[in-house]
């Protein structure tokens, strides 16, 4: 365990470095629009890591409703909050390209008005969580939750925005607005979006590993 | 434009200094609690 965990670091700190070189340096600029493409090895990746916390969430949820391990209830709200985290980072540099390629910061684009809906949906299961604090039924309530926010957040991401007409490249489905990409710049975004996983991987496993040692100290504490 | 990108990246990695701040609170209070034990 510890061995991969190191594999984990030396890859994130070795091939890091290279994204940057890849994204800045390596890949040439989109056409029509200009360096500003750039944000797009950055944005996709965080968007995907939020994608997969929020799954995660779910998934720990639906884990902690059929066996009541309540390390389940700790690893979704990990999950959760990271998600959160990494939405708000998706929504802020989406912010920042809209502005260089649309010249506004928001426009209530379908993509960008379901980016703020699911935020919302977090944000009240943080809220939702923090006010259960030491009530029964604490854990089955906000696990009921995430597992139905998981179940909605796939028609906000991937559906609702290719519904309706939106302004955003769409480079996974064919679309009016598809954004044809380069060998290089694929090679370029999915490399990042692999380190990036990765990152979001040991952020995780690190927040998890903080919870199951508060867990058990307060057990500890509580036994004496 | 390099320079919304550069922006783009500090808010990336502000977001993601945050998230290990936190574990490094936690991982903090841990070691309060078992020093105090």
């Amino acid at each position: 365990m510890k061995a991969l965990r190191l594999v984990q670091y030396i890859i994130v700190a070795v091939m890091m470095p290279a994204v940057f070189y890849m994204a800045l340096v390596w890949v040439p600029p989109a056409m029509g629009l200009g360096d500003a493409s750039r944000i797009l090895y950055f944005h996709v990746p965080i968007a995907w890591s939020s994608v997969l916390a929020f799954l995660a969430s779910g998934y720990y949820s639906i884990r902690f409703l059929m066996k009541e391990n309540s390390s389940y209830e700790l690893y979704a709200w990990n999950a959760a909050y990271t998600g959160l985290v990494y939405s708000v980072l998706t929504v802020i540099t989406g912010s920042i390209w809209a502005h260089i390629s649309w010249n506004i910061w928001w426009n209530w684009d379908p993509r960008e008005t379901s980016a703020v809906i699911l935020l919302l949906i977090y944000i009240a299961y943080i809220s939702l969580y923090s006010s259960l604090k030491e009530r029964p039924g604490r854990g089955k309530i906000s696990a009921v939750y995430l597992v139905i926010a998981a179940v909605v957040m796939p028609f906000f991401v991937f559906i609702i925005p290719r519904i309706y007409r939106s302004l955003h490249p769409d480079m996974i489905f064919g679309s009016e607005n598809k954004f044809d990409l380069e060998p290089s710049m694929r090679i370029t975004l999915l490399t990042s979006i692999a380190v990036f996983t990765l990152l979001y991987f040991i952020i995780i496993s690190l927040m998890n590993r903080a919870s199951i040692l508060e867990k058990t100290i307060g057990e500890n504490i509580h036994d004496n | 434009m390099i320079t919304e990108v550069i922006i783009a990246l500090c808010v990336i990695w502000a977001g993601i200094s945050f998230l290990l701040f936190r574990i490094d609170r936690r991982i903090t209070s841990l070691e309060r609690k078992v020093n105090e034990k």
